[in-house]
């Protein structure tokens, strides 16, 4: 249920997201809601419940952004996830500032692998050199938006581990 | 079998599948095709609804945002349109008066030559002296070098009558206007049979008014507001046939064996621009209503506005 929140919350993101990523002069200024999705959901969620909500996360921006093929996302998603599964065994990603670190450079390996899957499978693609010229201001939006998404994500998760704890007690009652 | 099997490797399968299949989509979707996948349809039904409603509440905070927040630059835009706006009512105010004039002018030329029995010179009113109940009580013409214009020569407009050239000195002549009290011309109301003076009243608190005195012997018709007082030409001065003004009072009053109507004058002096300075005409003869034929045709004139008088 927690998951289904959080991918529920990343959604909404992803729409608020979708409308500004059209327009071309605040498109450099967005925000990758996908790489927010991907480490928040690999530092704090389940293993294969984390991996299907950083996926579905990815197909969900698939569907809202529709200029690559339907997978890249979705692959960026879940290879995100795996990879700040990690990350995280090393750097400790409760804390403000490596939180921060880790979706800078994350947004600069999605950009670049998305890159990457557009050169391979989408040849029609020939927007490299905006793409990476956009990068840096993206990460920046990234860093600075991670903080406050994911203490909000905190709190939603934090209602439902309160409801099952409650859940497990009346239980244990029974 | 496969249930132990799944439940071993299930981590093993689930990061098959998603690392696999959307390698695969990609595959797929990244091919030059024609139409669209189930996949992508299915996507769209999703998410459209969704970015059309997130994309309407962001238009409306962007809306709010510029329309109510972002507002800088907004005094300096507002001062530059002002003053934009200020120079192109300018120009507009210009246009107008430039209209007018030209409107004035051919008005003015179009009177000059229907009477083309009188030869005029156009001269433009350069001042105007005011009482202090702004009423015009003599207008200021710019002659130029023109030695034709000379003191008592009348001032007229395609409007009617203005006055008579009072004095004249170098480029400039003064002009009594038909409404100063030492102004004096033989009128008749026209169609109603009566001839008489119309004097100035030259009263500070009647603007624009003056006395006519009329005999009243023989009328036929009954005068009203409204009808029009006319110049005779008799007293040599002023051509026929211009107005003078129009009654605006039916009810006379008695001054000694005369009546005096109150007229209101056919020229606006406040606003006069140009005027046509009459500098000879022909008086027409014969018709000049001398006290022994007025008393033959029981018409009683002032004798003391008669050119004889």
């Amino acid at each position: 249920m927690k998951h289904l929140a959080w991918l529920l919350c990343f959604v909404g993101l992803l729409a608020l997201e979708a409308p500004l990523l059209r327009s071309a002069e605040h498109a450099w200024l967005v925000p990758d809601v996908l790489v927010l999705g991907a480490i928040y959901l690999g530092s704090r969620g389940d293993w294969a419940a984390g991996l299907l909500t950083a996926a579905a996360v990815g197909l969900f921006k698939d569907g809202f952004s529709l200029a690559a093929p339907v997978g890249v996302f979705t692959e960026i998603g879940a290879l995100g996830f795996l990879a700040t599964r990690l990350v995280g065994q090393r750097v400790d990603l409760g804390s403000p500032m490596p939180t921060m670190a880790t979706c800078g450079v994350g947004t600069f390996i999605a950009t670049g692998l998305f890159l990457l899957f557009e050169l391979i499978f989408h040849r029609a693609f020939g927007a490299f050199e905006e793409a990476l010229r956009a990068v840096p201001s993206i990460a920046l939006g990234t860093m600075l938006l991670a903080l406050p998404v994911f203490a909000g994500l905190d709190r939603v998760g934090a209602l439902f581990d309160r409801g099952e704890r409650m859940r497990g007690v009346s239980r244990r009652l029974r | 079998m496969i249930r132990a099997l799944l439940l071993r490797h299930h981590r093993r399968i689930l990061l098959v599948l998603v690392l696999v299949l959307p390698l695969l989509s990609m595959y797929v979707h990244g091919k030059p095709r024609e139409g669209s996948t189930l996949a992508e349809r299915m996507l769209l039904r999703v998410t459209s609804p969704l970015a059309a409603a997130t994309g309407a509440f962001e238009d409306a905070l962007i809306g709010i945002w510029t329309g109510y927040v972002d507002l800088v630059g907004v005094r300096e835009r507002n001062a530059d349109l002002e003053a934009q706006n200020r120079e192109l009512l300018g120009e507009a105010l210009r246009s107008r008066a430039l209209g007018e004039e030209l409107r004035r002018v051919k008005r003015l030329c179009a009177f000059r030559e229907a009477k083309s029995e009188l030869r005029t010179v156009p001269a433009r009113v350069v001042g105007r002296e005011v009482s202090q109940f702004f009423r015009v009580l003599r207008v200021r013409l710019d002659v130029g070098e023109m030695d034709e214009v000379q003191e008592g020569q009348a001032v007229v407009t395609h409007d009617g009558v203005v006055g008579r050239i009072e004095k004249r000195s170098g480029d400039y002549a003064d002009v009594m206007l038909v409404t100063d009290a030492r102004s004096a011309a033989h009128a008749t109301i026209a169609g109603k049979g009566v001839v008489g003076t119309a004097r100035g009243k030259g009263k500070q608190k009647e603007f624009g008014v003056e006395f006519v005195h009329l005999d009243r012997a023989e009328r036929q018709e009954p005068i009203e507001p409204g009808d029009a007082v006319l110049t005779t030409g008799h007293d040599r001065v002023f051509p026929a046939g211009l107005e003078i003004g129009h009654i605006t009072e039916a009810t006379p009053s008695r001054a000694g064996p005369y009546f005096e109507y109150t007229l209101t004058p056919a020229v606006t002096f406040a606003t006069l621009e140009e005027v046509l300075i009459v500098v000879a005409h022909s008086a027409p003869a014969g018709e000049l209503p001398a006290p022994e034929a007025a008393r033959k045709q029981r018409l009683r004139v002032d004798p003391a506005n008669t050119p004889d008088g």
